[in-house]
């Protein structure tokens, strides 16, 4: 039956006795029967291997995991409540919440709500270390999104009638948030400011850094010290000094959030 | 030992015929798969992956001939694509630590449980130099030694000359001696 090759050297004889004598390996009797039935049924076994199927989810699955892990460390964190000041509602998306329910309204703060301060109420929201924004009494906001870590670092928020104030922190350096108003756009990279959107047009002041205001004729860097407005009806804005009671109310933002230890250092007494 | 006439209704897929040719190579494509592997789990997921092979291929089984190298030959392809994908070299490292050794038949009235316990030492030594030995040598061996084929019939399986075959087996016997003295106590 056999032809020994080049393995018929005397001391190559024990080993393959050796092998001769292996025993006959068992399978289960489990395994036996259901393989033979599988074989005999129509020969459609049931693979439970299926190498290429199972490298792809594996890599798939990494892949998710890696992109819900990028996207969960890449959150800039969420909208909370610094400190309100004042009595009345805040209607959050058409839902109104009492000024005093603070557990209630940071609940209901998100990315792209409808935020509409009262005639008494006024709200200062904050992104921990990246933006603090006070909504003034009968300002409608609509609320940008925090901006990502590493990436997805340009926000958007829209302002449609009010005033609001803000200071950016460190975490927000890198950062744009562009604030869309009726008669153009205001791009923030840095700085303490106040846009306001009322009878007088669309207008933005700076007290430091700068700020780029899109208008339709063209961008114009407002700067510090400076204000840009653009009365209703018109289409080009004009440049004049920053009024001294909003100067003073920007120092006052600037210094509160600085002595409070940067943006986001937790809620302050209401009633400022 | 299945006829011609059998083979024919094996190629023909009447199941009671698959259940005889079953039978009759079951034991040995298992026994190979676990010897080439080292490894339970592994040698099941080839067993099945090669008798879906046969299935498949029962068109060009030949009734006039032995069909065991036929099959020998599926079932080498199959460990050979598994030991080319990288995901085996992967398992084989933990082989040793996890393996779950296979149950060996040591059934045959007459051995005592002193030789059938030294038979088992003596089999899981020689499993182990196997498992040292480069793949297509533990091939090479188990399909002559362990499985009585030719070497011409390897060479048939293997896709390579009668002569390479026997070069390389007898390099294949040495190297395997080698490891067995490297690891009997």
């Amino acid at each position: 039956m056999m032809d020994d090759g080049d393995g018929r050297a005397p001391e190559n004889q024990r080993v393959r006795d050796a092998l001769r004598a292996l025993p006959p390996v068992v399978a289960s009797a489990e395994f036996r029967a259901r393989t033979r039935r599988e074989f005999t049924s129509g020969g459609e076994v049931a693979k439970r291997r299926r190498p290429l199927a199972v490298a792809l989810a594996l890599a798939a699955s990494i892949a998710l995991a890696l992109g819900g892990f990028a996207w969960l460390a890449n959150r800039g964190g969420s909208w909370t409540i610094a400190a309100t000041s004042g009595v009345g509602v805040v209607e959050v998306d058409g839902r109104a919440i009492d000024l005093a329910d603070a557990a209630g309204l940071a609940s209901a703060l998100a990315p792209g709500v409808r935020v509409s301060t009262g005639a008494r109420a006024e709200l200062e929201l904050e992104l921990e270390g990246s933006l603090t924004l006070v909504v003034t009494p009968e300002t409608t906001l609509r609320l940008p999104a925090a901006p990502g870590r590493w990436f997805g670092r340009n926000v958007t928020a829209a302002l449609e009638r009010g005033e609001i104030r803000g200071h950016t922190g460190r975490r927000f350096d890198g950062a744009h948030l562009r604030i869309d108003l009726a008669g153009g756009s205001v791009e923030v990279t840095g700085t303490t400011f106040a846009v306001l959107a009322n009878a007088e047009g669309s207008c933005v002041c700076v007290l430091d850094g700068t700020v780029r205001m899109r208008e339709r004729d063209g961008t114009f860097v407002v700067a510090p010290g400076r204000r840009r407005v653009i009365p209703p009806g018109e289409s080009a804005g004009r440049d004049e000094p920053i009024r001294p009671a909003e100067a003073m109310k920007l120092e006052m933002l600037r210094e509160q959030v600085e002595a409070a230890g940067t943006p986001g250092s937790g809620p302050r007494q209401a009633g400022r | 030992m299945l006829s011609a006439a059998d083979l024919e209704r094996v190629r023909a897929r009447e199941p009671a015929a698959l259940e005889r040719f079953f039978d009759e190579h079951f034991d040995r494509v298992f026994g190979l798969l676990y010897r080439l592997t080292s490894d339970r789990a592994t040698a099941e997921d080839l067993t099945q992956e090669t008798f879906l092979k046969i299935h498949r291929a029962l068109g060009s089984l030949d009734p006039s001939r032995d069909p065991w190298p036929w099959v020998a030959t599926i079932a080498t392809n199959v460990c050979r694509d598994h030991w080319g994908a990288a995901s085996s070299r992967l398992q084989a490292r933990s082989d040793s630590i996890d393996g779950e050794p296979a149950r060996t038949d040591l059934r045959d009235g007459g051995t005592n449980p002193e030789e059938a316990t030294r038979a088992l030492q003596e089999a899981a030594l020689l499993q182990e130099a196997l498992g040292k030995l480069a793949e297509p040598a533990r091939l090479l061996v188990l399909l002559h030694d362990w499985q009585g084929l030719r070497h011409d019939e390897i060479a048939q399986i293997t896709g390579q000359s009668h002569a390479a075959v026997r070069q390389q087996y007898g390099r294949a016997l040495a190297l395997l001696r080698g490891l067995l003295g490297n690891l009997r106590p």
